[in-house]
């Protein structure tokens, strides 16, 4: 019933996506006002890539400013071409590019736009209330080990090997030139949405790998018994139980998970 | 005379509006907002939409509905809107009444429909289902062209009229699109609101385009222009009072010089009623 709709529509998307069949598009536009149907579909292309570098540009304004408005145009429209958008809000469009940006020739700027992501998710994640710190003093040692934790939907733990947290922070708070990116030791970070906004912290490599197992749903006691392999065991118990205080203090943590949750 | 929800003079709310609008610091009846904009999960979006909702009427303003489509309607996002309505609970729910998705891929524009029957009837059959979803009539917007295909029968107007007698919906009618797309197309911008089903007109958009010659486009980043406060003038005349608003999306000037644009609207209503 809706065949020529649908057939126009595959048309006039295949025009924006790469202009190709230009020419049999031309034929299906009406003439009017003596203005070329060359111009009138070029307001739609050019329009479509635009608004698209535009979200780009306006999600990861440090991945701009690193990369320079030369090579953020070049990658963006590359990324546009092979990522039509599947989100009804500009908002998710650029859910995709850390992924394409790692497996792709712009490896090099993967950990800025995964950074810049986390700060976006962060910024409008779901709202759950932080437990109070307090609650965990209250749980009986001997309950410890099978203690599991539901993080606050804003929490991400990203590592990275250059100086992204640096960037990022210029670019944030609109300190100047941005510093070339540089690699560096690698820094663990935590991304979250602090009272005042989204935040990044860095954060000591066992606490990072205490944090990540608690994140990925192990029990107090299975994250301590990771810990230790990487530590020893004596180690372990305190460094998970400091991680876990930092998560609780920071408002990481929303839920405490008891054994008997697990029915 | 049609009974209309919420007269008065709005303006679309704006990131930098954000916090004075929480406020309840802007001197407007009531504001429209990007409905995509704020269906996300929390965070400051939402709290700022529930403190302006406490303070202002609202009017939901979609872009990503895809009544044109022929894809099919995407059912999570209607329960997303549906949501936003619950808990907004805006006078007026609208969309635009073009195409915006295909074969899965939002395309993130308000694309053009060929006129006719077929597509009156499609468009029409869509609208019926999110107005079922919605429990509520929706408002379709005439939005600005650039190209008109050659296989249209009736004009946009009568186009217009049609989906929205046949969806029994209401219209947003945007003077500023009418002027732009009569421009592009060469048709009599007056000759368009003739067409117009008057009763069905819920709301009026106002905003600014760019010349680009030979083309006008719609980009919501000037000043509205003479020609569209001159066709207002006349829209009202035809229609008395209706709720109207200013659509500013770039170059943003500061909320006062929107103010005065807003007088400007109150004054010409004032006006025309008074005629």
């Amino acid at each position: 019933m809706t065949d020529n709709m649908h057939r126009l529509q595959s048309e006039f998307q295949t025009f924006l996506f790469s202009g190709r069949n230009e020419q049999e598009l031309q034929t299906r536009i009406a003439e009017s006002n003596d203005i070329p149907a060359t111009a009138r579909l070029a307001v739609y292309r050019n329009a479509y890539y635009i608004r698209l570098q535009e979200a780009l540009a306006h999600d990861f304004p440090t991945l701009l400013a690193v990369a320079g408005d030369a090579r953020f145009g070049k990658l963006s429209a590359r990324f546009i071409r092979a990522n039509p958008s599947r989100h009804p809000s500009l908002r998710d469009f650029g859910r995709a590019l850390p992924g394409w940006l790692r497996e792709g020739e712009e490896g090099d700027l993967a950990e800025v736009a995964a950074l810049e992501w986390a700060v976006l998710e962060a910024f409008d994640a779901a709202d759950h209330t932080p437990v109070a710190a307090e609650a965990l003093a209250q749980v009986p040692p001997e309950e410890w080990e099978y203690l599991g934790f539901d993080f606050h939907p804003s929490v991400s733990l990203l590592k990275v090997s250059c100086n992204v947290r640096e960037c990022w922070s210029v670019v944030r708070n609109d300190k100047g030139a941005v510093p070339a990116l540089r690699d560096t030791e690698e820094e663990r970070l935590v991304v979250w949405r602090a009272a005042c906004g989204p935040a990044v912290q860095a954060i000591e490599p066992a606490l990072f790998s205490a944090l990540l197992g608690l994140k990925d749903g192990r029990r107090f006691g299975e994250c301590c018994l990771q810990l230790a392999e990487q530590t020893s065991a004596e180690q372990a118990p305190a460094i998970a139980a400091q991680a876990l205080a930092l998560a609780c203090n920071s408002g990481w943590i929303t839920h405490i998970q008891h054994d008997t949750d697990q029915t | 005379m049609t009974q209309r929800v919420g007269t008065g003079f709005g303006l679309g709310l704006r990131p930098p509006f954000y916090q004075a609008a929480a406020a309840g610091e802007i001197p407007v009846d009531w504001f429209e907002l990007i409905s995509e904009n704020f269906m996300v999960a929390g965070g400051n979006p939402l709290r700022i939409l529930d403190a302006v909702a406490e303070r202002y009427p609202l009017a939901l303003h979609g872009v990503s509905m895809n009544l044109g489509g022929t894809d099919p309607l995407d059912k999570d996002y209607l329960q997303r809107l549906k949501a936003l309505v619950v808990r907004v609970n805006p006078v007026r729910v609208s969309d635009h009444l073009c195409w915006t998705r295909h074969g899965g891929h939002h395309l993130h524009d308000l694309l053009p429909l060929p006129y006719t029957e077929e597509a009156v009837s499609h468009v029409a059959q869509r609208i019926g289902i999110v107005q079922d979803v919605l429990q509520r009539r929706i408002l379709i917007e005439n939005v600005s062209s650039y190209a008109e295909f050659s296989q249209s029968s009736i004009n946009e107007s009568a186009f217009l009229a049609a989906v929205a007698e046949a969806a029994d919906c209401h219209i947003l009618l945007d003077v500023n699109n009418i002027v732009v797309s009569a421009h592009n197309h060469g048709f009599n911008a007056e000759a368009y609101l003739q067409d117009i089903p008057f009763d069905r007109v819920q709301q009026i958009h106002l905003a600014g385009h760019t010349v680009n010659e030979p083309l006008l486009i719609d980009t919501h980043d000037h000043p509205i222009a003479d020609p569209v406060w001159e066709l207002y003038r006349q829209t009202l005349h035809h229609l008395g009072a209706v709720p109207t608003m200013i659509e500013r999306d770039d170059n943003i000037p500061p909320l006062t010089e929107l103010l005065t644009e807003l007088d400007e609207a109150r004054q010409i209503s004032q006006r025309a009623l008074a005629a």
